[in-house]
C-alpha cells in the first residue's frame, strides 16, 4: 500500500540510521525490503541515507494512515457505570403503570406483571447499569412487586436452555483460546487463492458455521481483526477501505445468519425456545428449532454474499495469500488441543441433533442426552483434558446468560399472573380476522425495524412471552408467530445499536455510517422477505 | 536495549516500574490517550507517542522507533473497548493480530 505523505515539512527516514559510537546502542537498519515495499515507494529511496531524526508526536499525528481504522482511540463506551437518571426514569415508568387504573379483565397481580414488563424492557434497553446487573434486577423487581417469591423468581435461571448457552460460551472460549477460529478463517483465505469474492464467501461460510454452535458475538469478535489484516494487503487505499468494509460486514452478517440456525446461536433463540418448551405439551427441542433454522441460513448466506457486493461494489481484487500460507506453515498443522476441540464439537453437534433418538434406542434415562447435558459434558471433558480451565471460563460473556434468564423470568411472570393472556385477548380478535400472511408480514416488519434500534436479545426477551400467549389466545400455533419474528430480529444490520456484533463493527471506525445503513437495507430487506416467503410456504404445506 | 511499550495502563505501569530498575533499558512509551495510568501515577512524566497502535500501523511505527522488543499492555486495549459485549475477546484478538503482523519481537504482558 502506498503511504500518502502530505504536508510534511521534512522527509522522514524509512529506517533509523545507526547512531555514532558511544551515543547509543541501536542495531544497524535491517537489510530486508519492506513487506509492502513496492507500494511504499522505497525502491528508489532504499539507497538514500537520511540522518537520524527523532520522530515527533506531531509528525506521527499528521501522517495519513494506510487504512482509516482504529486510529482514533476506541471509546466505545464512556458511559458512567451507573446512570442514576436512567434508573430513576425506569422506576418512574414502572410506578406509573402501577398507579394506572386497573384495566378491565386484568387481575391486580397481572397489572403488577405488566409493570414488571415495562421495568424489564426499559432497564434492558436503557442499561442504567451494566447489562448483567440490569438483567439481575428483573427477578429482584419481580419479588419487590409481590408477583412471586424468591424461589420462583430465580428458578428460570436454572433452566436447561441457560446451561446450553453457558456450554456454548465455554466452547467459544476454547475455540478462541487455541486460535481455532482464526485458523479456520486462514484456511478459508488460503483456499480462495486470493480471489476477494471467494475469500468473502469462504469467510462467511466459516463464520456462519461457527455461529451456529457458539454465540455469534464471540465469533465476530475474533474474526474482525483478521479482516483488518486481510484488508492491509490490498494495494490501493480507497479499494482497501471498501474491501475492509465488506469484510467486516460479511463477518457480522454471516454471524447473525448462522446464529439463526440453532438455539444456542443467539440469546433471543434461547429465550424463545425456552418459553416454547414450557408452553408446548410435546416440548420444543434442539432439532425442532433446526428444522426451520437450517434451511433459512442455507438460503440467506449465499444471498447475503451476493447482495453485499451489490450494495458495496468493488473492482476485482486479488489478495496476496503468501503471508497466510507462511503463517500456517509457521504454526504447523492442527495441534492436539485443536483436534480435541474439533472432535468434541463434532460429537456435541451429533448428540444435540440426535440425542433424544439415541436415548430411546439405548434406553437411557430421559434427558441424559439433552442439549444442556451434552453442552456441559463437552465443557467438562475439555476441562479434564486441560484444554480450558476456570481462568479461561471466567472471562466469558456472562451478560447474555443473565439477560436470557431475565427473559425467561419475565415470561414466567406474565404467564402465571394472566397478564400475557389479557394482552393477547386484546389483540386476538384482530389476529383471527387477518390472514396469516399479513400477520407474518406485520411481525417481521416490527421485528426488523425494532431490532435496528434495540439489542436483539433484549427485544427477544420482550416479544417472546407476548407472542406465545397471543398465539394461544388466537388459535394460531405460537411457533408460527414467534419463530419468524425471532429470525427477523436476527437481521440487525443497519445501526451500531442493533446488536453487539454491529457495535464491534462500528467500534473499529472502519465503516462509514451511510455504508452501514445502505448495506443493511439492501441485504436486510430481501432477507426479511425470504423469511416471510419461507414461513408462508411452510404454513401452506402444513410444515409449521 | 530499546523497548517499545504499547499501552501504559495497569500492566504497562507495573512493567515500567520494573524496567526503571535497569538504566540500560531505553523505554519508549505509546498509548492511545495522553494520560494513562503510568502518567497519572507519576511513573513517567508523559507518553512519548499518543497513538492507537494496531496491526495497521505497528510496523510503520516500529521502523521509526526501532525497538529491540515490543511489550504490549493488554489492559490498555480493554480500557478502550469499554463495556461493549464481546469487547474483551475483540481487544485480545486485535492484540493477537498485532503480534502476528509485527516484524519485531513482541511480548504480551
Amino acid at each position: 500500500m502506498t503511504l500518502k505523505r502530505t504536508r510534511l515539512k521534512s522527509e522522514l527516514p524509512q529506517t533509523a540510521r545507526r547512531r555514532a559510537p558511544g551515543k547509543g546502542h541501536l542495531p544497524p537498519p535491517p537489510a530486508k525490503v519492506d513487506q509492502d515495499g513496492a507500494a511504499a515507494g522505497t525502491k528508489g529511496e532504499s539507497s538514500r541515507v537520511a540522518p537520524l531524526t527523532t520522530t515527533s508526536k506531531r509528525r506521527l499525528q499528521r501522517r495519513i494512515p494506510q487504512l482509516a481504522v482504529l486510529q482514533e482511540p476506541i471509546q466505545a463506551s464512556v458511559r458512567k457505570v451507573f446512570d442514576l437518571r436512567r434508573f430513576l426514569f425506569v422506576i418512574a415508568m414502572t410506578v406509573g403503570v402501577l398507579l394506572l387504573p386497573q384495566p378491565e379483565g386484568l387481575a391486580p397481580e397481572g397489572q403488577r406483571a405488566l409493570a414488571l414488563f415495562i421495568f424489564t424492557g426499559l432497564i434492558l434497553a436503557l442499561e442504567p447499569a451494566p447489562l448483567p446487573i440490569a438483567a439481575l434486577m428483573v427477578p429482584v423487581a419481580q419479588i419487590a412487586l409481590g408477583i412471586d417469591e424468591a424461589t420462583i423468581a430465580f428458578a428460570p435461571f436454572g433452566s436447561p436452555v441457560l446451561f446450553l448457552i453457558l456450554g456454548s460460551l465455554f466452547l467459544a472460549e476454547a475455540l478462541r483460546k487455541h486460535g481455532l477460529t482464526r485458523r479456520l478463517a486462514l484456511y478459508a483465505i488460503l483456499h480462495s487463492k486470493g480471489d476477494f469474492r471467494l475469500l468473502v464467501l469462504g469467510l462467511m461460510l466459516i463464520t456462519g458455521f461457527l455461529s451456529m454452535w457458539v454465540l455469534n458475538t464471540a465469533t465476530t469478535a475474533v474474526l474482525i481483526p483478521v479482516a483488518i489484516t486481510i484488508a492491509q494487503r490490498v494495494q490501493r487505499q480507497e479499494v482497501a477501505q471498501r474491501a475492509l468494509t465488506i469484510l467486516i460486514l460479511c463477518i457480522v452478517y454471516s454471524a447473525s445468519i448462522g446464529g439463526i440456525a440453532t438455539i444456542m446461536g443467539s440469546g433471543e433463540n434461547a429465550i424463545a425456545s425456552g418459553l416454547l418448551a414450557q408452553s408446548m405439551s410435546q416440548g420444543f427441542g434442539f432439532g425442532d428449532w433446526m428444522i426451520y433454522g437450517l434451511p433459512i441460513i442455507l438460503i440467506l448466506l449465499p444471498l447475503s454474499w451476493f447482495l453485499l457486493f451489490l450494495a458495496l461494489p468493488v473492482p476485482p481484487i486479488v489478495i496476496d495469500t503468501e503471508p497466510v500460507s507462511k503463517e500456517l506453515e509457521r504454526t504447523g498443522g492442527l495441534t492436539g488441543a485443536e483436534r480435541e476441540i474439533l472432535l468434541v464439537l463434532g460429537v456435541s453437534v451429533t448428540l444435540w441433533v440426535a440425542g433424544s433418538s439415541i436415548e430411546q434406542w439405548l434406553n437411557l434415562p430421559e434427558s441424559l442426552l439433552s442439549s444442556a447435558v451434552v453442552a456441559i459434558g463437552a465443557v467438562a471433558f475439555l476441562s479434564v483434558e486441560e484444554i480450558v480451565d476456570w481462568n479461561d471460563l471466567k472471562g466469558v460473556n456472562w451478560g447474555v446468560f443473565f439477560v436470557i434468564g431475565a427473559g425467561l423470568t419475565l415470561g414466567e411472570a406474565l404467564n402465571s399472573t394472566g397478564a400475557s393472556l389479557w394482552f393477547a385477548n386484546l389483540l386476538a380478535p384482530l389476529l383471527q380476522s387477518l390472514p396469516y400472511i399479513l400477520i407474518l408480514l406485520a411481525l417481521i416488519v416490527i421485528g426488523f425495524i425494532f431490532t435496528q434500534f434495540m439489542n436483539n436479545v433484549t427485544l427477544g426477551a420482550i416479544l417472546a412471552p407476548i407472542l406465545i400467549t397471543l398465539g394461544e389466545a388466537s388459535g394460531i400455533p405460537p411457533v408460527r408467530l414467534l419463530i419468524p419474528t425471532i429470525f427477523a430480529i436476527a437481521l440487525a444490520y443497519m445501526l451500531p445499536s442493533a446488536s453487539a456484533r454491529m457495535t464491534l463493527a462500528a467500534v473499529t471506525g472502519a465503516i462509514d455510517p451511510k455504508d452501514m445503513v445502505r448495506a443493511g437495507l439492501i441485504v436486510g430487506i430481501p432477507s426479511a422477505l425470504v423469511i416471510l416467503c419461507f414461513f408462508y410456504l411452510a404454513s401452506l404445506f402444513g410444515l409449521i | 536495549m530499546r523497548i517499545w511499550l504499547i499501552g501504559a495502563d495497569q500492566k504497562g505501569t507495573e512493567a515500567l516500574r520494573q524496567l526503571q530498575k535497569n538504566a540500560n533499558f531505553e523505554v519508549i512509551v505509546s498509548d492511545s490517550i495522553e494520560q494513562p495510568k503510568a502518567v497519572t501515577e507519576g511513573v513517567i512524566a508523559k507518553v512519548d507517542y499518543v497513538e492507537q497502535v494496531s496491526s495497521v500501523n505497528v510496523n510503520k511505527l516500529a521502523r521509526r522507533i526501532r525497538p529491540d522488543l515490543i511489550l504490549i499492555d493488554p489492559s490498555a486495549g480493554q480500557r478502550n473497548i469499554g463495556r461493549v459485549t464481546g469487547g474483551s475477546a475483540f481487544s485480545e484478538a486485535l492484540l493477537n493480530e498485532l503480534i502476528t503482523v509485527s516484524e519485531y519481537a513482541c511480548l504480551l504482558l
